[in-house]
């Protein structure tokens, strides 16, 4: 971001946070309601204290006095009520709450008290009826529990111990019949009107203007244990770290140490920053750590006596130096925490809270004592949530006064899993203890890891020892199986074969030739050659003769060839021989010495014998391999024989293992992935099958590996596999496939074992050229991989790997850090480059005289102790494979006369949809559910949430369900009622559950009227089904059918990104307009019960006890506010029978499954026994309806999961399905094309674009030039310098190329604008009504004019003031969105879709001041019949799965 | 000189930290660790010091040696050349 850019951002983020002039709400208050009102459902500001009081109390007193600190307060007589997004508080007469009482006592229940306790403290505060919730709870006859839970908005810490006290002071009063009209306590009232003045005054312009300047470059995202997406999730955890006395007594020593400090706490804090700042840097933090810090901003004696929300928060900007120790930080934090303090006062939080910070550090010096002389223990209570963008908050106390810290770490759930949260609260104790050990070491030195952690990192990682023979090279493997086979099959090349004695003497002949020609041991070989059998046996020629081969591509540029064959002259001292065929001499410069392998006389003359030539030793050269250099020159790798036999016998024993393998050659063997198909079958005395390079732009010879059908082994890269079709692998005899080169798609991987079925081995290897091949290897794991790409595992046989971080210590697991490699695979250096061998080859610091290779590879170990690559720690980029160092490239491009400057790219691409509940691991262990899906969490035994809910309240919940005997008894009603006609109306889809439920009515005696409806996408078999069962039962049959089907499939895409919810009501509309029309009373279902769960009993479960009656009744409220809701089926469909509420009640529906349970292995074995039913294999999926597929995959590819996760899990839960059958069914191929067609026959376009393959990945060259280019010649320039692979394939002409803060190409801002200059730009005008409604109110807040459905919104300058106005109008207007979906969906498109209408119509606006009456505090942990109806009528529509 | 510097300190700490309650401040030899005044009131004391006797005040500077005691603070407010608004420099 540019300094000009920074500063506007910055001026238009305090615009959002500053409290309006109109409001009369504190600056801090302000910034809680705003947070608040983005979330009005979330605990997020709840304080909460309990108090064990341990005596006798009078509880009429307890509660008068309790009135009495009200009364004396006027915080917690405040409510707000917004009107128009301007928030105004007010203090309300007389006591907006009484304390609520609650007797224990014979309430032994275990856990009873913790879960009412929680509930309290979790329990939304509304700010605008009562800001505070206090409870009484009475566990023994001295026993007490006092629960007080205060919003932050009117409170603070110190407001909680100043309440407590007072509590006490009130009550003691009341006890002693004192008045309590002697308390007479400040206001807040007088704060609030001084923070007004103060926010006028010049000294508070100067505060902003200083942190203007102070944060005007924002933070560097808080990447500890990695990079996460930013997110709005406000979930957290508290851990608690209780300091031992040992370190209690060290950290007061120290602190005791830190000279002229002026208060022990100010020292105290700094130490504890300064421990958490090095903690979160040492665990992934950049070195500048941003910590918000709250102060009490308590100046006066007056204030700190006054009640409310006095804080203002404060940033501290730490920035560390390797060299920096616990004493250097903690006096710098000391200084810089009084600048802090002297640009913070009253109203300055708007300033801080622009530049939002992820880690607060919250000292609080409160002490809760005595309750009027009664023991008290109290306890912080944690809600749960915490504000979203804070994903660490270190909170120290010492409530009890005991003389010991306690370090509260509340950690974000979405930002760190379990582990890593124990493990931060872990590293922060060991860096504490530490550096309070030894107040001197430097930040560089410290160890995170120690003991056993440390030793299996460092040593069990790499205890894969095979001690190598001292002369043994691939050339006596080689040597030994040509001895062993002799006339077999070597080499196989169209049609042609040569046998392994063919190969030997061939290769013998030539290497005497080239003995000959003064080329010995050290020497180096230049192989130009196409891939064919004599190549193979030049390169075994230029080995035997001792020396090295250099692969040379004949189609390199000339320039290239010159410089490659230049660093062989040199290395050779002299010139270069080439070994090349006579069609590519002229390619060759001159000074090259040529040997034709096409001349016979190259092998002919004068033979020598095979013992004259000394065979080459471990240290001598094998191969140099090139790769690209950042500084615009090629890197020639120096292999040695050792390096390439540890890989080779590695690679024979791990791939080959013994077996008759056929080995594919194909790709170039200039590419170190291709030494693998070279050597392994020579050495272990198999075929290699070669095939040639395929003429044109790319080399296809894949395809013909595949069309030809003979290898068993293949290996390739990523970008290579991805290009191959999948009927090509499916019928692929390939066992055994190593992937290397690059990062290894997990989708990938999966796509290829299941088309090759269950015995074959997929093998992710990783390894840079510089350690020779593969120094890791992996073999995946389809069931139980689902990271997104496949880890690399761990070391192969004599290789070590360490992942250091920048101060070279071994990092902690999760967090990256740079792959070393060492040990036998390592490559000498680069040929004639001591300095850059020197700068990557290094020292190994964990073992005296190795050296360690330094990758530039970004990784880290996972919770299996395996190494998950993360990308280049450099620019560097691979594109299909290959190296590619942007340098080399740029390098290229600023020769060309008219470029000024220059980058070179990869544009972004869209990311894959996420495969929540699709993959087995990272599922629920019971259920199958992802751990992705919305809501659900898993925990450390990988059971989701959802299923230990359903544990707790099984029974409970299982009473919703009746015994088949009453099913029987309601038909017997029905068929009573009836009369002559049809005793009641069988929804029926022609699915499984549906076919059994219709056998099994009738088998009862009911004769039902089956109603289907035809949505122009059922399958012909499922037609089939349809006419051959009515016809089986003989059964009256109506065929219900709309011609507004496509605009409800489209309505139901667009709002809740699937077909079945539009279908549903369209059936459940035409049915009862069937009934009505007919005089049915009742109407049967077939919903499943996973459906029965997911459309109406979700909460029953997670709630406590409903009695069934009630239940029911509320099913049947949010079905008349369900047929309401103005959408495509209201608007298409006749829907004025839904007018009148007297048809819910005179037309009853009977969900089959709530009486009959049965699993699905039954269902289809009935149906096999008694219907003539067969299950549809026309739609590819066990459904019968064609554009389910369309839904699944919109659902997928915008809401990332799959929308019959949830109903299948509920039917593992119960037992009617496996857990493998749930996950079977959801793994579902979807075909891309027929969706497009059905989506462009709807009108419908899925919100993201599709997912791009990476093999798709291009290099773009952008550019700045002096003089008009034409970016066509700029592109020939390169082609004439680059090899072909890595020539852009497009050139764009920027007007300047954007720079990061720090001066640097801003890579990623040109990868996003790169791919924006493909995109259409353009507005796209709303084309629903809500959009439309909502463009609207965009317009109006945003002042813009036109507004499109894509715009964005905080590109049009939209902030959280911004967001609550949208809401508040939307609302107006009749369109209720949750304002935290304003930030999660930016577009008017996206919110459209979030967007329902509103409870309230217009006009009905809900008013908070209709809440005036008596608050409805409830101390109770169920859930009001409100809250339960709103909560069935948010979820009351439902999907299906037949 | 001191003496009104002295005094000026004391009266706006009274006045302004201690909302106007008369306590012994001149003779405590610590008011930090009396808990008289917190650091927050110190940084309030800054400001007013800043201004009142137009010197400049470094983070560094804010020890407990320069302000311990009410004399501390004369002393070291002597020493960055504090100059009281219309006393000392002659017209």
């Amino acid at each position: 971001m540019t300094q000009a850019n920074a500063d506007r951002s910055t001026v238009v983020e305090e615009r959002a946070t500053t409290v309006p002039a109109e409001s009369n709400l504190t600056q801090s208050q302000y910034l809680i309601w705003l947070g608040q009102a983005l979330r009005p459902d979330t605990p997020l500001y709840n304080m909460c204290h309990t108090f064990e009081i341990d005596g006798e109390l009078d509880v009429e007193l307890f509660a008068a006095a309790f009135r009495d600190l009200v009364a004396c307060h006027d915080s917690l007589r405040t409510v707000v009520r917004e009107q128009s997004g301007i928030p105004q508080a007010h203090v309300v007469e007389g006591v907006p709450a009484e304390l609520d009482q609650l007797d224990l006592r014979d309430d032994a229940r275990e856990g009873r008290l913790d879960a009412i306790v929680s509930k309290q403290c979790a329990s939304r505060l509304d700010l605008a009826v009562c800001p505070y919730r206090s409870v009484l709870m009475r566990r023994g006859r001295t026993r007490w529990i006092w629960l007080l839970s205060v919003h932050h908005l009117v409170s603070d810490v110190w407001s909680f111990g100043l309440l407590y006290e007072r509590m006490a002071a009130l009550y003691q009063a009341r006890c002693s019949e004192d008045s309590h009209g002697e308390f007479h306590w400040p206001q807040f009232a007088e704060y609030a009107s001084a923070e007004r003045d103060a926010r006028c005054s010049a000294r508070h312009d100067e505060a902003l203007a200083f942190w203007r300047e102070k944060l005007a470059e924002p933070a560097a995202p808080l990447s500890v244990f990695g990079e996460r997406p930013a997110s709005n999730d406000a979930r957290t955890e508290r851990a608690r770290l209780t300091l031992t006395s040992q370190v209690q007594h060290q950290l007061e020593r120290f602190v005791a140490s830190v000279p002229g400090v002026l208060t022990a706490g100010l020292a105290e804090f700094a130490l504890l920053a300064a421990v958490l700042a090095v903690t979160l840097h040492r665990l992934g933090a950049s070195d500048r750590i941003r910590i918000g810090v709250p102060l009490h901003n308590r100046s006066t004696r007056k204030r700190k006596q006054t009640v409310g929300l006095l804080i203002e928060l404060s940033v501290l900007e730490i920035a560390l130096a390797p060299s920096d120790t616990l004493r250097s930080l903690s006096e710098r934090i000391v200084k810089q925490f009084i600048e802090m303090m002297l640009h913070t006062g009253p109203g300055t939080g708007a300033a801080t809270a622009t530049q939002p910070f992820e880690v607060v550090l919250n000292y609080m010096p409160v002490v809760f004592g005595p309750f009027a002389g009664r023991p008290v223990s109290t306890t912080w209570l944690h809600p749960g949530y915490g504000d979203p963008q804070h994903k660490i908050r270190l909170q120290a106390h010492d409530f009890a006064g005991s003389g010991r810290l306690d370090l509260d770490f509340d950690l974000s759930c979405q930002r760190f899993d379990s582990l890593q949260r124990t493990r931060l609260v872990g590293c922060f104790e060991h860096v504490l203890g530490t550096m309070l050990d030894d107040p001197e070491r430097s930040v560089a030195e410290l160890e995170l890891l120690a003991g056993a952690e440390r030793h299996a990192l460092l040593v069990e990682f790499n205890e894969r020892r095979r001690p190598l023979p001292e002369r043994a090279t691939v050339v006596d493997m080689f040597v030994e199986q040509a001895r062993a086979r002799g006339e077999d099959i070597a080499l196989e090349c169209a049609g042609q074969q040569m046998s392994f004695n063919d190969l030997e003497r061939e290769s013998r002949l030539l290497a005497g030739r080239l003995r000959r020609a003064g080329l010995s041991r050290g020497t180096l070989v230049g192989v130009c050659s196409d891939r064919e059998p004599r190549t193979i046996a030049a390169i075994l020629a230029v080995l035997r003769a001792g020396a090295g081969y250099v692969p040379l591509e004949p189609a390199f540029p000339r320039a290239r060839l010159q410089a490659l064959l230049d660093d062989i002259g040199h290395h050779n001292g002299g010139s270069a021989t080439v070994l090349t065929l006579s069609r590519h001499e002229a390619r060759l410069p001159r000074s090259a010495e040529v040997l034709h392998l096409d001349d016979p006389d190259t092998t002919r003359e004068a033979p020598i014998e095979t013992a004259e030539i000394p065979p080459p030793l471990p240290e001598d050269v094998g191969y140099v391999m090139y790769t690209s250099g950042s500084t615009g020159r090629p890197k020639g790798v120096v292999v040695s024989h050792r390096a390439l036999y540890n890989y080779i016998r590695w690679a024979s024993r791990h791939y080959v293992r013994g077996d008759s393998l056929a080995f594919p050659l194909f790709s170039a063997l200039g590419f170190d992935l291709t030494v693998t198909s070279l050597f392994l079958p020579l050495t272990t005395g198999n075929r290699l099958i070669v095939y040639p390079q395929r003429e044109g732009p790319l080399d296809t010879a894949l395809l013909d590996v595949f069309r030809d059908n003979r290898v068993d082994f293949l290996k390739l890269t990523p970008s290579q596999l991805a290009v191959v079709p999948e009927h090509a692998l499916s019928t692929s005899r390939i066992r055994r496939v190593v992937l290397g080169g690059e990062d290894l798609p997990t989708s990938l991987a999966a796509r290829l074992a299941r088309a090759l079925g269950d015995d074959a081995e997929v093998y992710n290897e990783y390894g840079p050229t510089e350690a020779t091949v593969g120094c890791m290897v992996r073999r995946f794991d389809i069931e139980h991989d689902s990271v997104p790409s496949v880890p690399i595992g761990r070391p192969i046989d004599n290789a070590c790997v360490y992942v250091l971080d920048r101060y070279g210590k071994p990092v902690v697991p999760d967090v990256p850090g740079e792959i070393f490699i060492g040990g036998a695979g390592l490559a000498d250096g680069y040929l004639s480059r001591p300095e850059e061998t020197a700068e990557r080859f290094v020292a190994n610091p964990f073992a005296d005289g190795q050296r360690l290779y330094r990758t530039g590879d970004r990784a880290r170990f996972n919770s299996t102790g395996e190494i998950e690559y993360l990308g280049r720690m450099d620019e560097q980029l691979k594109l299909r494979g290959v190296r590619v160092e942007p340098g080399e490239i740029e390098a290229a491009l600023s020769e060309h006369p008219a470029v000024t400057s220059c980058a070179v790219v990869v544009p972004a691409v869209a990311a894959e949809p996420s495969g929540a509940g699709m993959r087995s691991e990272g599922c629920c262990q019971i259920c199958g559910l992802a751990g992705g899906y919305p809501g659900v969490e898993l925990d450390a035994e990988h059971v989701c949430s959802m299923c230990r809910a359903f544990e707790r309240n099984r029974q409970r919940v299982e009473r919703y369900f009746r015994p088949e005997a009453e099913l029987r008894s309601l038909t017997r009603r029905m068929m009573r009622e009836a009369g002559d006609g049809p005793p009641c109306i069988a929804l029926y889809s022609g699915g499984k559950d549906s076919t059994y439920m219709l056998y099994r009515l009738v088998e009862m005696g009911l004769r039902p009227l089956v109603f289907t409806l035809d949505n122009g996408f059922l399958s012909e078999e499922a037609k089939s089904n349809i006419a051959r069962v009515v016809a089986d039962l003989d059964l009256e049959h109506v065929a219900g059918h709309t011609p507004h089907m496509n605009t409800i499939f489209a309505d139901s895409l667009t709002r809740f990104s699937n077909v079945c919810n539009g279908c549903f009501k369209t059936i459940y509309s035409l049915s009862m307009q069937l009934a009505a029309e007919r005089g049915i009373r009742y109407i049967v279902t077939g919903l499943s019960r996973g459906q029965l769960f997911e459309t109406r009993l979700i909460d029953l479960f997670e709630q406590a006890e409903i009695d069934v009656e009630d239940y029911d009744a509320l099913v049947l409220a949010a079905r008349k506010t369900y047929h309401r809701i103005d959408d495509a089926v209201r608007r298409c469909l006749d829907t004025t029978l839904f007018d009148d509420d007297r048809v819910f009640e005179s037309i009853e529906f009977v969900d089959f499954y709530r009486y009959v349970d049965v699993p699905l292995d039954d269902v289809y074995a009935y149906l096999r026994d008694h219907a003539p039913w067969i299950r549809p294999r026309d739609t590819g999926r066990s459904t019968n309806c064609l554009i389910n597929d369309v839904g699944i995959y919109v659902h997928r590819l915008e809401r990332g999961f799959h929308n019959y996760a949830l109903p299948y899990s509920w039917d593992v839960r119960l037992g009617h399905k496996s857990r493998e059958q749930a996950l079977a069914e959801l793994d579902d191929r979807i075909d891309d094309d027929r969706v497009t067609a059905i989506l462009r026959q709807l009108g419908y376009e899925p919100a993201a674009a599709a997912a791009t393959e990476t093999s798709g990945a291009q290099l773009v060259a952008c550019y700045t030039a002096r003089s008009p280019t034409r970016s066509e010649d700029l592109l020939a320039h390169l082609r004439a310098r680059l090899p072909s692979n890595i020539v852009p394939s497009r050139a764009v002409e920027l007007n300047e190329i954007p720079l990061t803060a720090n001066g640097k190409v801003d890579r990623s801002a040109l990868a996003a604008r790169v791919s924006a200059t493909t995109r259409s730009s353009g507005r796209t005008p709303p084309a629903t009504e809500t959009e439309r409604v909502l463009c609207g109110v965009w317009a109006e807040v945003l002042r813009c004019g036109e507004i499109g459905v894509e715009d964005d919104f905080f590109a049009l300058g939209g902030d959280s003031m911004a967001a609550i106005q949208i809401v508040a109008k939307a609302q107006e207007l009749g369109l209720e969105i949750a304002p935290g979906a304003i930030f999660e969906q930016p577009t008017v498109r996206g919110q459209a879709r979030c967007a329902s209408p509103s409870a309230a119509a217009p006009g009905a606006a809900t008013s908070v001041a209709d809440h005036d009456g008596e608050p409805q505090l409830v101390v109770d942990v169920d859930l009001t019949d409100e809250e339960l109806a709103e909560i069935l009528a948010g979820r009351s529509e439902p999907s299906g799965s037949e | 000189m001191s003496d009104i510097i002295k005094h000026s300190i004391i009266e706006f700490v009274v006045r302004e930290l201690l909302d106007g309650d008369p306590e012994p401040i001149e003779e405590e030899p610590d008011l930090l660790q009396s808990e008289l005044i917190d650091s927050i009131g110190i940084i309030r004391l800054i400001v007013f010091m800043e201004q009142e006797f137009a010197v400049s005040i470094p983070p560094e500077d804010v020890t407990l040696d320069h302000f311990r005691n009410v004399d501390a603070m004369t002393e070291y407010l002597a020493s960055r050349g504090a100059a009281v608004r219309g006393v000392g420099e002659p017209d």
